[in-house]
This record gives C-alpha cells, sequence and structure tokens, in this order.
C-alpha cells in the first residue's frame, strides 16, 4: 500500500479530490470508501476538505496502517510549513528535503530556533551537502541578482545574472530530483498536479512509504523554516499568526504575548546581525560568523522575551 | 525589593528598546547617506556586495563605533573603500553607533549573567 499526504489549496470536496488522485485499475467507489476509512474527520463524501489539513490518500496492497496521527497533530502554523512546500516546490521535493534533512541531523538542532539561527546552521551545513549548496546558490544568485535590478544595473549586466540564476535553479531541481527519485519511483497512484511559482508542473502530494517518512515529516515541519532568508518574513508571520489565534479565541494573556514577540523577533534579528557582522569583518571568516551570529540571535530572542515577558508582569 | 530578574529584565528590556530604535535610526539616516556618498562612484552598484542595506547598516555602525576595523581584509570586500564613514557620518550618527553596538553587547552580557545565575538558582536573589 502506498499513501500520501494532499493540502489542498482551495477548500474543495473529498470526491473532487477522489476523482483527480482515483489510481489506475481502482474502482472510483472505492477508492473513494478507502478515502473516507483513511480519513475518519470527514463525515461524507460531500463534505468539504479545508486547506492546511492533510487528506490521507491511500491506494492498492493490504491495509497497513501507517501512522498518520503525529502529522495531523501538527499545529496549523507547521502544517502551513508543508502545505507551502507541498505547493510550492511540489510534495516530491518536499519529502526528498525532509529525507536530506534528516541525514543531516538538522532538524534535531533548529527544531526551534528563530529564521536567523536557522539560515546560520544551514549555511554551515551547505558545505557538505549538494542538495543544500545547490539552494544556498540559488538563494546567492537570486539576490544578486535582485541587488541588480532593484539599483538599475546595466541591461547586458542584469541579463547575465539572470542566466546564473537560471542556471542555478536548474542544478537546484536537478540535485532535488536526484535526491527524490527514490520517492517519486515507488509512488503507485496518480496524484494532482501543481503549478509551482516558476511555471513548472510537478506532482502536489506528499508522498509517504512508512512510519519513518511520517516521523521525518513531522520533524521538517519544525525545522522547514532554515529554508532562505525570505523566511524572516514567515517567522514574522508565524509570531504575528500566533498572537492573533490568541487574541481570536479570547486568551487572556494575547496582549503579553504580543509585547513579547513584537520585541523578541526584532532583537533576536538585530543582534544577530550586529554580532554576526561584527565576528564576519575579522580574519575569522563568513561562514563561523553566521554560525555565531545565528546562535547569538536565538539566544538573544529568548533573553528577550523572557526579559520583555518579566517587565510587562511588573509594569502592567 | 527587586531581584536579580528584575533587574536584568530592566536592563534587557532598555537594551532592546534602544538597540532596534539605533538601528532603525541608522537605517534611515546613516545608510542613506553613506549611499548617497557611494553612488559617486561610477562603477559602484556593479558590485552587489556593496550593496548598503539593513544588513550593511550592522557594518557601518561598526565602521563607525570602531574606525580600527579598516585593517581587517574583510572590510574591503564588504565595505566601500573610497569613502571615509567616521567622517562622512554626522555626530548624531555617531552616537547611535555607540548605543547599537553597546546594547547589543550589554543583551550578550545578559545572557551570560542570566543563564548561570539561573542554573545555580541566585536568580530570585533580592538587593
Amino acid at each position: 500500500m502506498s499513501q500520501a499526504l494532499l493540502y489542498s489549496k482551495a477548500p474543495c470536496s473529498l470526491k473532487a479530490i477522489a476523482n483527480t488522485t482515483c489510481p489506475a485499475g481502482v474502482k472510483p467507489d472505492d477508492y473513494e470508501a478507502s478515502l473516507l476509512s483513511t480519513n475518519p474527520r470527514i463525515a461524507n463524501a460531500g463534505s468539504t476538505v479545508v486547506p492546511l489539513r492533510p487528506t490521507i490518500l491511500t491506494a492498492g496492497g493490504p491495509q497497513r496502517a501507517t501512522n498518520m496521527h503525529r502529522i495531523q497533530s501538527c499545529s496549523v502554523e507547521q502544517q502551513r510549513v508543508l502545505s507551502d512546500l507541498s505547493l510550492y516546490a511540489g510534495g516530491t521535493a518536499t519529502l526528498g528535503l525532509a529525507s536530506l534533512l534528516w541525514d543531516t541531523k538538522i532538524p534535531d538542532i533548529v527544531g526551534d530556533l528563530n529564521t536567523f539561527g536557522g539560515n546560520g546552521m544551514g549555511a554551515a551545513v551547505a558545505k557538505s551537502s549538494p542538495v543544500l549548496s545547490a539552494i544556498a546558490e540559488y538563494d546567492e544568485a537570486l539576490k544578486y541578482y535582485e541587488d541588480l535590478a532593484n539599483h538599475r544595473a546595466a541591461p547586458r549586466t542584469l541579463k547575465a545574472a539572470k542566466e546564473r540564476v537560471e542556471r542555478a535553479f536548474e542544478y537546484m531541481n536537478r540535485q532535488f530530483n536526484r535526491a527524490a527519485l527514490p520517492y517519486l519511483n515507488n509512488s503507485e497512484f496518480k496524484m494532482r498536479k501543481a503549478q509551482t511559482v516558476t511555471g513548472k508542473e510537478v506532482w502536489e502530494s506528499i508522498p509517504v512509504r512508512d512510519n519513518a517518512d511520517v516521523i521525518k515529516l513531522e520533524k521538517f515541519t519544525k525545522a522547514g523554516r532554515i529554508l532562505g532568508p525570505g523566511m524572516v518574513a514567515f517567522d514574522g508571520y508565524l509570531r504575528a499568526n500566533k498572537v492573533y489565534h490568541m487574541r481570536k479565541e479570547n486568551h487572556t494573556q494575547w496582549k503579553r504575548e504580543a509585547f513579547i514577540q513584537s520585541g523578541a523577533f526584532g532583537a533576536g534579528i538585530a543582534a544577530g546581525v550586529v554580532i554576526g557582522a561584527t565576528i564576519g569583518i575579522t580574519p575569522v571568516g563568513i561562514v563561523i560568523a553566521l554560525v555565531a551570529g545565528g546562535i547569538a540571535g536565538v539566544t538573544i530572542d529568548r533573553i528577550a522575551q523572557t526579559g520583555l515577558g518579566h517587565l510587562h508582569d511588573l509594569l502592567f | 525589593m527587586l531581584t536579580i530578574t528584575d533587574i536584568l529584565a530592566i536592563v534587557i528590556s532598555l537594551a532592546v528598546l534602544l538597540m532596534l530604535l539605533s538601528y532603525l535610526i541608522l537605517r534611515l539616516t546613516l545608510t542613506r547617506n553613506i549611499k548617497k556618498a557611494a553612488t559617486k562612484s561610477p562603477d559602484f552598484w556593479y558590485d552587489s556586495d556593496h550593496y548598503l542595506g539593513f544588513v550593511n547598516t550592522a557594518f557601518l555602525a561598526l565602521a563607525c563605533a570602531a574606525p580600527f576595523i579598516k585593517r581587517f581584509k574583510n572590510y574591503d570586500q564588504r565595505m566601500p573603500t573610497n569613502i571615509d564613514i567616521r567622517a562622512n557620518a554626522k555626530q548624531i550618527e555617531v552616537l547611535f553607533s555607540y548605543i547599537l553596538i553597546i546594547s547589543v553587547y550589554t543583551l550578550v552580557l545578559c545572557c551570560l549573567i542570566y543563564y548561570p545565575t539561573d542554573y545555580f538558582g541566585w536568580i530570585e536573589w533580592e538587593f
């Protein structure tokens, strides 16, 4: 039996999902019934499947249960990491990346770090993994291109930078596919196609083979924020989202949380940058500076949370 | 009576406030001024290492507060070498550079005090 997790982009019915993902040689009615049995929270085939909640797809073979509750019990923020990435880069690449990160043991280290710390660690580990270095190279090429575009560089320079971005993207994709090939070959049933931001067509659902994959994905949801500098904004969003949900649920501590998170977010980033810059400018080097800046950013983020929380208790 | 936690909380909050304020002010004043001065060089923007934005504000603040960093080779690679940053900065910008650097290292010092005192259980001592 093979299984996959599908995060739908917009609310839709289970019947619609069943129609698009039904494997060859299986009756649609049987497939629909099997989907209902593996997704007990969905009452019937006409029920709406909401975004940010995974639908478990099953196909073929005897019903050997893979323990999916670890993924299902993740918070909305964690589910969003998987959902966004599967829609952005495709399900296979998501599991490929989760698997790679699992091998590097990064999730154990950065499970609860903020973005800056994650980036620092990522930069250090990127040196030792071809896939991560491909991501870093793409990131760097993209930043270089954006810098040039922002400052109205000459068309020839811009064209050369654009070509460099495209080459880096192709290289990154090749590395991704190479790493994700075992997962791609093992998927038995049709998976829904999606278009990424780069205009490429990919499979949207995340193939899951066994419990080990589930654990990798669960860890990945916690470490998924290390993917690039753009995720700093994502980190800020997650903090804002946490406060928003506390406010919505009339939690008594929501004002305190807003006070803490707003200060600590900026403090962590600014302190990480300053300390990284101090070390980076010395002969020690930029990689150690990034790691040290990351660690300092995380530590100061935490101590700022403690200090601001205590100050809030003293004042109010 | 104030405990060590209370004192640390006040110091940390002040340092966070001053750090964020000075960083913002330096980004809006010092970085812009240096950018204007640096763009006089015709091929300046074709080198992305010399991009002057949020991150480079930290380098500029360091260059203002500690001019001896010019001795390091990495400084030449990161910063525009054709201008003297300290000489181009106004007095108030130099002051905010000092505030930024001091507040960041105050936070580091607070970490060095907080975690050991918390570990040994001295955090609730009163003064």
